[in-house]
């Protein structure tokens, strides 16, 4: 199989994870998960870490559930500016061409058939972000 | 988020679109489906999430326009399900204190077909419906229906599934056979994209495809024949300018025969290679090693 999968969050959490399991595991397709953020601003409930070095301790812990789930990460340049509650917030800090541009930068770089989108846009997604 | 991805759709197909991309090698690249996950269980909301933690069935999605996928099939070579699976995983977001007890049974999740660019049923049964997600899937898109690539690619399957075949767990030597048979048809394709009628952005598009392709083929080949290749550094962290030294193995675990081993490296642009003096040394019957490269002081620079 080669088809590709392209998931697409803004936290390294927010992923569909049983997909990425279904999708690599069952049918041998690349189930990609790309995070906006590597989800500086949330919380730390193990260790003293926050900000920046949470982003990294956070980025493996995500590599560490791609090392089960058979999907790969990947990450946008964005910084998780902590809980939002609208997406216009996130657009303005983000840049909304930059957030285009940085998605578009992922499909290519993956070549998907398929993309699922984990959020609407909409006051629906439970974050700014999302 | 939503709404950019909404926008990266429509835009990642489209050449005049962040052209500049194609300096980093991406090239224009349109993806044939769209889905939007559901939330069909709820979640821990005041932590700003949905994570869909019951994988219940929902009577409201169950209709035309949305696929439901159950990751609670039982998975033969790992020996539990899919979702049991992805739980495992999922724990691992510890500084999030993620604890998601995975159990057998059914799991669904459902997803939304929010715009679709080849023909679907009504009712979806896989995420795939539509589509040809194995190689030859290339001929449909980008390729505009190549016969050439169609017929090239055919081949190359019909390798894999005697590959699939000849694999035994014991010995996958065998199996590496068709894969290599595989591989050099993968460079015909490559080197015979330029002659067929199709448009120069789709060209490079295939190309790019069909150098990572390439790159699998090559890995899971030098896995058959039990080859590894190591390369290290003698230091975990480097910073420009400082001289290290990089080591490389090449270990031969199945005794095949090979005629030459050339050690090159490659490095990002940007970066410059002062000195290297390799010192081979001659194989080590016992061990299988069959060609070691120590690169001395190898000085690396970023410009
Ligand atoms: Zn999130």
């Amino acid at each position: 199989m080669t088809g590709t999968v392209l998931h697409i969050g803004a936290h390294p959490d927010d992923e569909d994870i049983g997909l990425l399991s279904y999708m690599s595991h069952k049918f041998g397709v690349r189930a990609v998960y790309w995070s906006a953020t590597r989800g500086e601003g949330g919380q730390n409930r193990i260790g003293p870490y926050k900000g920046e070095s949470l982003g990294v301790f956070r980025t493996w812990e995500s590599l560490a559930s791609r090392a089960l789930d058979g999907g790969e990460s990947l990450y946008g340049p964005f910084i998780d500016f902590g809980y939002s509650k609208n997406g216009e917030e996130s657009l303005s800090k983000w840049g909304s061409k930059e957030m285009v541009k940085k998605i578009v930068r992922a499909i290519r770089m993956v070549q998907p058939q398929i993309i699922v989108s984990r959020w609407k846009g909409i006051s629906d997604d439970f974050h700014g972000h999302h | 988020m939503g709404k950019a991805t909404y926008a990266a759709f429509d835009a990642a197909g489209d050449p005049d679109q962040f052209s500049e991309l194609e300096k980093q090698g991406l090239f224009a690249w349109q993806p044939r489906k769209y889905y939007h996950s559901e939330n069909n269980s709820g979640g821990d909301l005041k932590a700003g999430g949905a994570v869909n933690i019951f994988g219940r069935i929902n009577r409201e999605f169950e209709r035309d326009g949305i696929l439901r996928i159950n990751t609670g099939e039982f998975d033969p070579i790992a020996g539990c399900t899919f979702q049991e699976q992805a739980w495992l995983a999922y724990n691992k977001n510890q500084t999030q204190s993620m604890g998601l007890a995975p159990k057998p049974g059914d799991f669904f999740y459902y997803f939304s077909l929010y715009k679709s660019l080849v023909s679907v049923p009504d009712r979806e049964t896989q995420m795939f419906d539509g589509l040809d997600p194995t190689l030859t899937g290339l001929a449909d898109y980008p390729a505009n229906g190549s016969f050439f690539l169609r017929r090239k690619l055919d081949q190359v399957k019909e390798c894999v599934n005697q590959a699939i075949q000849e694999f035994r767990t014991d010995n996958p030597v065998s199996a590496s056979k068709p894969l290599l048979e595989s591989l050099s048809i993968l460079h015909e394709i490559r080197s015979g994209l330029e002659k067929e009628d199709l448009e120069s952005i789709a060209k490079k598009a295939i190309d790019f495809y069909l150098a990572g392709k390439i790159k699998d083929f090559e890995k899971v080949a030098a896995q058959c024949l039990g080859l590894r290749l190591e390369c290290l550094a003698d230091t975990a962290r480097i910073t420009p300018g400082q001289p290290f030294r990089l080591s490389s193995k090449l270990w031969n675990h199945r005794d095949i025969q090979i005629h030459d081993a050339i050690f090159k490296i490659g490095c990002p642009g940007g970066w410059k290679i002062h000195s290297i003096q390799p010192r081979f040394r001659t194989q080590i019957k016992k061990a299988n090693l069959i060609k070691q490269l120590q690169t001395k002081f190898l000085r690396l620079h970023i410009l």
